[in-house]
């Protein structure tokens, strides 16, 4: 009930509309929600978590257990918010949650009948059957019966900005104790004050953050805040962000965060009405708001004069043994067994510092005694505490809590002290397993109201002294913080990257669909008309070893090597021979790591003496460029070799296919092109358009092909060159499926796809590529272990079959067998006959060439015929063209 | 306001050499190296920027500047060192404006605030997802970002985005309609 009387933050001249499940209220601005409700008269605003007891208002700031409404509309809505927290504006909508039909009328309710059938660790207790039962019948129970505001389903339409910010001095809490704190430490330079509410007078020199809940300390300082930037202005005035994240470095942290004043404990504490005596003189003094007519004080009666004074009856009683009420309490029982009427209760049970951020630094707590509550112990590194935070609290000793029905200590997780007693005495007697087991402290509001009362009770169970037991770790977030500002602008396309090559436009231009490669996009196939992608693989295929494709390979990892030891280092990093390779020539290499299994493939090329450019996979550019650092840098410092990462600079066009020579032909000037002056595996510098060009005669289709680079900057006028120059061969661009489908009938493996981190050179075929004759080389010492040689070990081999297999599946000896030989790497459809054919890694698979095995795919067992990993062109004759 | 230019194409240039060989060699190519981390110097269209202790790159605005890297080769010749061209590697950015601070701040966790970084200062750092080289090249403050090829798209799009964020953006409100939420039960 609003009085003349107090009302520091409102402004009584202007009056604002609000509805409350769907009717409309009235406030005033600078009211929140709840001193709005509350002068309205309604103190019933909410359904509790689990019981659905009727709750009120019971603080006046973020602490808040049980207020917790929905705001806003639609896709607008946000759920759990805390109507102390609310500022209200014109046209605010707020419903209450966790109760149906109505507020008042809440079948959930009924549970709270029940609630023998739910003590603490009622899931593990209540709930038993199979697996099956907890999927279908009990989660789905306790999901719809528990919980708070459904979150909106349709996307945040709201945007949300995030921001770093610098400073020598960060302070948090901007009350009297944190106001004087940065005046103070303006002289050691830039001083960010921070406040949850609405900023005092501004303070020189102070940046100041309003409507700001620091709710993260991290490490080296970091402090992440969270700024309520429009949530207070009606709609229709709101522009730009809704919220913005702070990231906050600073190099001193002062918490000013205050204390948090502790509700009692007795039976029906929860009653609506029932208050903490400092909120309700918040609502007088701040927003000249009554809480009661008849106004029971317990625990403490300072202000009590104040409230007589705006006309309420005050009783002050030394301890409530019960409270009595529905939807609102009406009566108490003192300690005496006396019945006193009422309609507000207001409680005092001592102060608790707000340590959370001061813990979430790694800052240790101390119980004190006399105050009854944790205190922060000052630690050099730690965060500077001042004022209330410290530990500046009054010494209000509170009555002891009343155990009987309903005598709660964790309001928002309706845990009450007869749980807490029940989990003492099934055993569970450290904090975290009170916690865990019985959910104290657990809910959002991260224990504020319920951690001291909850310990205060485990050690007095355990007979030990207050503050005996310890205390549980404080986690971010102090407060909840929505997604939408932590996620801020990297949402939808930018959650991560999408790097392109210089040649994306033309792609897209060509209707290209894309697929992810990494960060990558890269061309999946090249649709015309109404192709689909089987139609398009075909037709790309096809081309390729019919006429001639273009392909853009800029994507492959590019690593320059030089220096008078450049061969020497190759000799290491690779299991084959460098040294020999002359000038104007490349070799397929295999980088094997320590264990000796495949890390990585790739050509490399001799650019000069001291000079190579080595190739790398798209996925592994990165890596293999780490990989060679680290060797070069810890285990061969003495190699005089640098190595530069070159993959952007050089953009690649594969021209692959019979008719790849003609196009060059028509394409690239100041180079012989003739197989004997220009063979596989050389490579020629060249002109194409103008520019120069590297041309490798590299082929991962089979056929023959040219790879052209250039620099990145002039790619896209290289590529319309080649184009222009292929019109009159029929040059097909084709994408990254065609790619695997050309390679896997080579046999020729992809790294992640034949290989998992198991596979090494020899179960590939690759024992060639091993120069075992050289003295040392990353993976030669694992290359001798005997089971690297073992008969059994998976071999890479093809499987012909009548129907395709999913990659992936098992591979077994019999139809119906279990003992998985092995799995399919790669399945495609050949890319002349359209007959399905795969790779696949399987045990002994050399030997098992001409014999059968079956895949299992959907359920299935698909027939193979083991053959040989090479389905095209075996000779080899193809590669010149 | 905060405009983000992309530049136009440049040439650039890799130099790996130690310390020990940069101070036989004083300043290659008539360029002054700087020795002091995350510093570059400008010697009118060039730049040499600081990218590791043995680890530089040269910015010239001129695309084609072979003539810088003849040079540089020459100047190098015969040291353990490498001149490398990676023109293609990577694109620059500029960002101009009043608000091109607090556009960094949004985009990068380094403090921009003077003294803490200043002109001829620069860092290789993360811009929103990308891994970038990020100089200080006006006292306004003026920004310029290295930022590889394949990133550039999506750095200017973000960038784009989170401009819309700035306290003197005028961009319009989000529409407040309602989407079409189907009706909730309690």
């Amino acid at each position: 009930m609003r009085v003349g009387q107090g009302g520091a933050r409102i402004d009584r001249s202007r009056t604002i509309r609000f509805s409350f499940d769907g009717r409309q209220q009235t406030g005033h601005p600078g009211d929140t929600l709840a001193s709005a409700l509350l002068a309205n008269g309604i103190h019933f605003v909410a359904r509790s978590f689990k019981y659905h007891r009727p709750r009120g208002i019971l603080s006046a700031g973020a602490e808040e257990p049980n207020a917790l409404v929905t705001v806003g509309e639609g896709a607008f809505a946000e759920p759990n918010t805390r109507a102390t927290m609310v500022e209200i504006y014109e046209g605010l909508v707020a419903r209450s949650q966790n109760a149906w039909p109505s507020l008042g009328h809440d079948l959930g309710a009924l549970t709270g009948f029940a609630s023998g059938l739910f003590p603490a660790g009622f899931y593990y207790k209540t709930f038993l059957g199979s697996s099956r039962t907890w999927t279908r019948v009990y989660e789905p129970f306790i999901r719809r019966m528990a919980g708070l505001g459904p979150a909106p389903t349709a996307p945040d339409p709201e945007t949300y900005d995030k921001v770093h910010a610098h400073c020598e001095t960060l302070v948090i809490g901007g009350g009297a104790a944190g106001r004087a704190a940065a005046s103070a430490a303006l002289a050691d330079g830039r001083v960010i004050l921070i406040d949850e509410g609405v900023a005092g007078a501004s303070l020189d020199g102070v940046r100041l953050l309003d409507r700001t809940t620091a709710f993260g300390c991290y490490d080296d300082h970091l402090v992440m805040a969270v700024e309520r930037v429009t949530d207070h202005l009606p709609p229709s005035q709101r522009s730009g962000p809704r919220q913005r994240l702070w990231q906050i470095r600073a190099k001193r942290i002062v918490l000013a965060t205050g204390a948090h004043q502790q509700p009692l404990v007795f039976p029906n504490n929860d009653l609506p009405g029932i208050m903490l005596a400092a909120a309700g003189l918040i609502y007088l003094r701040d927003f000249g708001t009554l809480v009661g007519q008849r106004i029971v004080m317990v625990g403490s009666s300072d202000g009590a004069d104040e409230l007589r004074a705006a006309g309420a009856e005050v009783v002050e009683i030394e301890a409530i043994s019960a409270a009595h009420g529905r939807k609102r309490v009406t009566s108490v029982t003192d300690g005496g067994g006396r019945r006193h009427r009422c309609d507000a209760v207001l409680m005092a049970g001592g102060w608790q510092p707000a340590v959370h951020l001061h813990s979430q630094m790694g800052g240790r707590l101390a119980f004190d005694a006399e105050k009854h509550c944790f205190v922060p112990i000052r630690e050099e590194g730690q965060a500077h505490t001042v004022g209330a935070c410290s530990g500046d609290v009054l010494r209000d000793r509170p009555p002891p809590p009343i155990p009987g029905s309903k005598a709660f200590v964790d309001f928002q997780n309706d845990v009450t002290l007869a749980d807490i007693d029940l989990a003492t005495r099934e055993g569970f007697v450290s904090v975290e397993h009170l916690k865990r087991y019985t959910t104290t402290g657990m809910a959002t509001d991260q224990g504020k109201l319920s951690n001291l009362a909850a310990l205060t009770r485990l050690a007095h169970n355990l007979g030990g002294a207050p503050g005996s037991v310890g205390t549980t770790t404080f986690r971010p977030p102090y407060t909840p913080v929505t997604f939408g500002a932590l996620a801020a602008h990297d949402r939808d396309q930018f959650i991560d990257p999408a790097r392109v090559t210089p040649l994306h436009d033309w792609h897209v231009a060509q209707g290209a669909v894309f697929e992810d490669v990494g960060q990558w996009k890269r061309p999946r196939y090249f649709p015309r008309g109404s192709e689909d992608m089987r139609a398009a693989l075909a037709r790309e295929c096809r081309a390729v070893r019919e006429g001639v494709g273009l392909f853009d390979a800029s994507t492959l990892g590019k690593i320059d090597v030089r220096g008078s030891d450049a061969a020497a280092f190759l000799e290491l990093v690779y299991a084959n021979r460098w040294a020999s390779l002359e000038i104007g020539r490349c070799r397929y290499g295999v980088m094997l790591g320590e264990d000796g299994m495949l890390l990585d493939d790739g050509v490399t090329a001799r650019i000069g003496d001291e000079h190579f450019i080595t190739f790398t996979t798209t996925g592994n550019a990165a890596r293999v460029l780490d990989h060679m650092e680290d060797y070069l840098q810890t285990e061969w410092p003495h190699l005089r070799v640098w190595l530069n990462s070159v993959t952007e600079h050089w953009a690649a066009a594969v021209v692959t296919g019979p008719r790849a020579r003609d196009v060059l032909r028509a394409a690239a000037t100041d180079v012989d092109l003739a197989p004997a002056a220009f063979p596989h595996l050389a490579w020629r510098e060249a002109r194409i358009a103008g520019y120069p060009v590297r041309l490798y005669r590299i082929s991962f289709t089979g056929e023959l092909s040219f790879e052209v680079h250039c620099d990145a900057r002039v790619a896209r006028v290289v590529w319309d060159a080649l184009v222009a120059a292929g019109e009159g061969f029929g040059l097909t661009p084709y994408g990254t499926e065609a790619m695997h489908v050309l390679r896997a009938e080579k046999g020729y493996i992809i790294i992640g796809q034949e290989t998992d981190g198991t596979v090494a050179p020899d179960d590939l075929g690759l024992s060639w590529a091993v120069a075992n004759k050289k003295p040392d080389f990353i993976g030669k010492r694992s290359l001798a272990r005997p089971d690297m040689s073992h008969p059994d070990r998976k071999q890479l081999v093809g499987l012909t079959m009548v129907q395709g297999v999913a990659e992936g599946a098992q591979l077994t000896a019999g139809a119906s067998d279990t003992d998985m030989l092995g799995h399919v790497t790669s399945s495609y459809r050949g890319s002349l006959d359209g007959q399905p054919f795969a790779l696949a890694l399987l045990a002994g698979g050399r030997a098992r060439i001409g014999s059968a095995v079956y895949a299992r795919c959907d359920g299935r067992s698909v027939r193979c015929t083991v053959v040989a990993p090479l389905f095209h062109d075996p000779e080899g004759a193809r590669l010149d063209g | 306001m905060a405009e983000i230019e992309r530049l136009p194409e440049a040439t650039l240039i890799t130099v790996r050499c130690s310390a020990a060989t940069l101070g036989q060699i004083g300043e290659p190519a008539g360029l002054t190296f700087p020795r002091e981390a995350n510093r570059f110097t400008t010697h009118g269209s060039t730049r040499v920027v600081w990218t590791g202790p043995d680890d530089w790159l040269i910015v010239d605005e001129r695309p084609d500047a072979s003539d810088l890297l003849a040079a540089l080769e020459r100047a190098f010749a015969g040291h353990h060192a490498a001149v490398v061209e990676v023109s293609g590697n990577r694109v620059r950015f500029r960002i101009s404006g009043p608000d091109a601070r607090a556009l960094m701040n949004r985009a990068c966790a380094l403090d921009f605030d003077p003294p803490h970084f200043a002109t001829s200062q620069c860092a290789g750092t993360i811009v929103a997802r990308a891994q970038a080289f990020v100089m200080q090249t006006g006292d306004d403050p003026t920004y310029e970002l290295l930022v590889r090829r394949s990133f550039a798209a999506y750095l200017a799009d973000w960038f784009v985005t989170a401009r819309r964020a700035l306290p003197s953006s005028s961009a319009a409100p989000p529409s407040r309609e309602s989407g079409a939420t189907p009706p909730r039960r309690a």
